[in-house]
């Protein structure tokens, strides 16, 4: 025995996990870090009160003094985009933070006990997945009134079935496990294996499709916004500014295209990490 | 095949109960009363009674939805309030021009995506590959209403290569006017197509026939074509079949911003007026026509992959 642990390899010095990364998925957390801390500082670092008119006169091009220009009312467009992001942010972490749970929740439940609860949430999939995704969004808010509590309340009716699908499939694949039948056969309490046997080997594939869903509610958001549905005014969000600066895009093109290259950043640092993610997870799973 | 249709028409059968049920509860999620919300508030106590007697809303809820049920099948989807016409007449006028628009952004997507998932798989894990995976990552995010401006503006602005917004007058003008609203959609659903086909291109390139061709000493074309695309674009069906959705959400905004007078366009104006009975309407329309897509697309996949079995 002692000859095995003198030829042991010597353990491998600790390296912090994010240099091991890949560099998408260090460019990705970088920028998106970098993003959230902007967001948060906003108030601090933003040059102009964000609803302040009149300064330097409307729809001013980029100079010094307005890095980004000024809008039609005169306000400074990268301070409104400092605090979009703030509310674009959150729309993205609510927008996944909710379904996810529910989702998670209910297709954990379903795919563990299989049979009829299983069979039920089957046909609600089928029956959710044939709407197309913003259209039962959009029609949701319709009819709740437009506002972000709306969207929010349409997202979690709509995207939860999406992590349930998933969660569900990989439960059903999971339930039948030595280790869960051990833990059935000690006798614990269904919730406890649920939860801490079942939760810990079906979550990563939900959490990974987080990642691009952030992407989706964002988007989602903004194009409520840009259609006066989502966020309503003085607040302010990335799709709305787009909204407001349109009848100005030819004179004024830059009241448009910065909130619009802030989502496209956001969303694309995100997607960095999602396909990262994904691919070591895939990895993993192939080894 | 018959027998075939009939089992997936047979499974259609309770999704699309589940449809109604849903699309008959969206108007019952309004805050307050339903029918005094379709008529406005300055609605006599009349009309409002009627509308109330029409929805049956102070009947039990099942009553209700039959009462929804029985309408519905006489074509009977109530009237638009801000049009004042039949809904299912100025949803059916729109339908044509939504279709061709989706049509024609689904073959430019193909046609973007195509020729790079082939580039990307045919070089994977070279820096061709990494170089274009990256570019559709950032596609991805570019919110389709702003992309939609941006074109608008370099295309038809400053350049005047395509006209702004309308269908024109029918045949090649209207597909000229098309265009740029087609290209948006394409550009925004090309990601998703670029990264499955990609994906099962992989795949195929990995299979045993294909190194049995390069071994054969089969020219690089043939084998890429003969063997490679035919095999690898037979699951791509299922994926544009999939994403269905997304390229009716992406055309739903699109009509608005580029003023196509299709269902989307009619959506959106109806939520901003909030003429319920037409967003109800038109959910239902936008719904079916994803399960008919997907029916078609199963179909199609059945018909051209000979190891789906067609008894199945």
């Amino acid at each position: 025995m002692s000859a095995v642990s003198t030829i042991a390899p010597p353990r491998p010095a600790r390296r912090w996990w994010f240099a091991t990364a890949g560099v998408p998925l260090r460019v990705g957390l970088v920028g998106i870090f970098t993003i959230a801390v902007l967001a948060a500082l906003a108030p601090v670092i933003a040059p102009y009160d964000p609803t302040a008119l009149g300064l330097a006169g409307g729809l001013q091009p980029p100079s010094a003094a307005h890095w980004f220009g000024t809008d039609q009312l005169g306000r400074d467009i990268l301070t409104r985009v400092l605090y979009a992001a703030r509310i674009d942010l959150q729309i993205g972490t609510i927008g996944v933070a909710i379904p996810l749970v529910m989702g998670v929740v209910i297709g954990l439940f379903a795919g563990y006990y299989a049979s009829w609860p299983d069979a039920i949430l089957g046909r609600v999939i089928d029956v959710v997945t044939a709407f197309p995704f913003l259209v039962l969004v959009l029609a949701i808010v319709a009819m709740l009134g437009p506002g972000l509590k709306n969207f929010y309340i349409a997202i979690s009716l709509v995207s939860w079935v999406a992590y349930a699908r998933i969660v569900r499939g990989e439960a059903l694949g999971v339930r039948g496990r030595g280790y869960i039948l051990a833990a059935r056969s000690l006798g614990y309490s269904d919730a406890r294996i649920v939860f801490r046997h079942l939760l810990p080997n079906v979550i990563v594939p939900a959490l990974v499709f987080g990642m691009s869903d952030f992407v989706l509610d964002i988007l989602a958001g903004a194009s409520l916004g840009y259609f006066g549905l989502g966020v309503q005014p003085p607040a302010t969000e990335w799709g709305v500014m787009i909204a407001e600066g349109r009848n100005f895009i030819v004179t004024a093109p830059w009241v448009v295209i910065f909130p619009g290259i802030a989502i496209v950043i956001t969303s694309f640092f995100v997607s960095l990490i999602g396909d990262s993610v994904s691919d070591i997870v895939r990895r993993v799973h192939a080894s | 095949m018959i027998r075939y249709i009939a089992g997936r028409l047979l499974l259609i059968l309770p999704v699309l109960f589940g449809v109604s049920i849903v699309v008959f509860m969206l108007i019952r999620l309004i805050p307050g009363n339903p029918a005094v919300a379709i008529l406005g508030e300055h609605a006599t106590p009349e009309l409002i009674a009627r509308v109330e007697q029409q929805l049956g809303l102070n009947l039990p809820l099942w009553r209700q939805y039959l009462i929804f049920l029985g309408h519905a099948s006489r074509g009977d989807f109530g009237a638009s309030f801000f049009y004042q016409e039949s809904v299912f007449t100025l949803t059916m006028e729109r339908i044509p021009v939504s279709l061709m628009l989706i049509t024609y952004a689904a073959v430019i997507g193909l046609l973007i995506s195509v020729p790079f998932a082939t580039w990307a798989a045919v070089r994977r894990e070279t820096s061709v590959d990494h170089a274009i995976r990256l570019v559709f990552t950032g596609t991805i995010g570019i919110p389709s209403f702003w992309l939609g401006i941006v074109l608008a503006l370099l295309l038809s602005v400053k350049v005047r290569l395509f006209p702004l917004g309308g269908i024109g007058g029918g045949g090649f003008d209207m597909l000229w006017h098309l265009t740029l609203p087609a290209l948006t959609i394409a550009v925004h659903i090309s990601p998703i197509l670029m990264r499955s086909l990609r994906s099962s291109l992989i795949e195929v390139l990995n299979a045993d026939y294909v190194t049995t061709g390069i071994a054969m000493g089969l020219r690089p074309t043939t084998l890429l074509v003969s063997y490679v695309l035919r095999n690898g674009l037979t699951p791509f069906i299922s994926v544009v079949g999939l994403n269905v959705g997304w390229l009716i959400g992406g055309t739903i905004i699109i009509e608005q911003v580029f003023g196509v007078p299709g269902v989307g366009s009619l959506l959106i104006t109806s939520i901003l007026t909030r003429d319920y009975t037409i967003v109800q309407f038109v959910t239902l329309v936008l719904a079916f026509l994803v399960i008919l897509v997907n029916l078609l697309t199963d179909l199609a996949y059945a018909a051209v992959d000979p190891r789906v079995s067609l008894q199945r």
